[in-house]
């Protein structure tokens, strides 16, 4: 679905989704999405026991492991999601190097509460400001486990401008870093 | 005197809105409350239009509360005790444009 944003640009907005969320295609056309990609269907996860060594290309690693992501940055995976409360230099520059994208998941924004979700925005804030020092691509991904943690288009951007992203830069992950990550090369 | 914009935002609730009733609207105006907070709640100024279908309806806002409301609707997800979702489908700066209806072409 083609969505005129208010400066003007024609952008089309994709989404990743967990394997265990379930949705019609009616439900995508509403949320304004062009795909809304499955893990597990459209993407590998890397870091679970499912994972496909061969496809590398098309995997994202997920974890808090930090020499379990740096192997798998070094491998060439397409994306990386700390789920960890470090940010690590060393991982960063090696993503940077292997062309590897960073994945922030929004769900440890929405599925949680007070405290927590505070600590969450702070914990991706700085991991932003940390990739876009390095001109590391950024994802912005629901990584919906049902349907009630899904979003749409708007709510994305608005929650990605929470996570310290100005709303075009914001638009510009959702559009352009989140297809080359659902995209299957 | 004059009036302030206004920006229309068509929402739809998963699973379903519970009713058409008046608690539904201070449950979730409530809410927003506690989303945006006290010192900024005014700014936003939130106001119940109408339900245009099952799961749709239509809240008011002020143009510059506009991105406040749409964010604390996404971190809404319990209301009252029950698990509850709210898509923001559209904005608009009118009610007829946000419903998509056409404009009559022929005007006298």
């Amino acid at each position: 679905m083609i969505v005129y944003l208010r400066i003007g640009v024609l952008l089309e907005y994709y989404d990743l989704v967990s394997e265990t969320c379930v949705f019609d295609d009616s439900l995508r056309m509403r949320l304004g999405f062009s795909k809304i990609g499955v893990l597990g269907r459209d993407v590998i996860a890397a870091g679970s026991n499912r994972s496909n060594v061969a496809d590398f290309g098309n995997s994202v690693g997920f974890g808090g492991d930090i020499e379990q992501l740096l192997a798998l940055a070094q491998r060439g995976v397409k994306g990386i999601a700390i789920t960890g409360s470090f940010i690590d230099r060393k991982l960063l520059t090696v993503m940077k190097e292997n062309g590897c994208i960073l994945v922030l998941p929004l769900n440890a924004i929405t599925a949680s509460r007070g405290i927590v979700r505070t600590k969450n925005i702070y914990r991706m804030s700085k991991l932003y400001r940390s990739a876009t020092k390095l001109e590391i691509p950024v994802a912005f991904v629901s990584m919906a486990k049902t349907q009630l943690y899904m979003n749409s288009y708007m709510q994305l951007i608005e929650l990605a401008n929470l996570v310290c992203a100005d709303r075009s830069s914001a638009a510009h992950c959702i559009s352009e870093v989140n297809k080359k990550l659902v995209m299957r090369i | 005197m004059m009036r302030d914009k206004q920006r229309y935002v068509l929402v739809e609730a998963y699973p379903d809105a519970d009713g058409y009733t008046e608690t539904f609207w201070n449950q979730l105006s409530d809410e927003l409350l506690r989303c945006i907070g006290e010192t900024n709640y005014h700014i936003t100024n939130p106001k119940f239009v109408k339900f245009v279908g099952k799961n749709t309806f239509i809240i008011r806002t002020t143009v510059p509360g506009a991105a406040q409301v749409i964010l604390s609707l996404a971190l809404i997800k319990n209301l009252n005790g029950k698990e509850i979702a709210f898509y923001t489908l559209k904005t608009s700066g009118t009610i007829r444009a946000l419903l998509g209806r056409e404009k009559t072409k022929n005007k006298a």
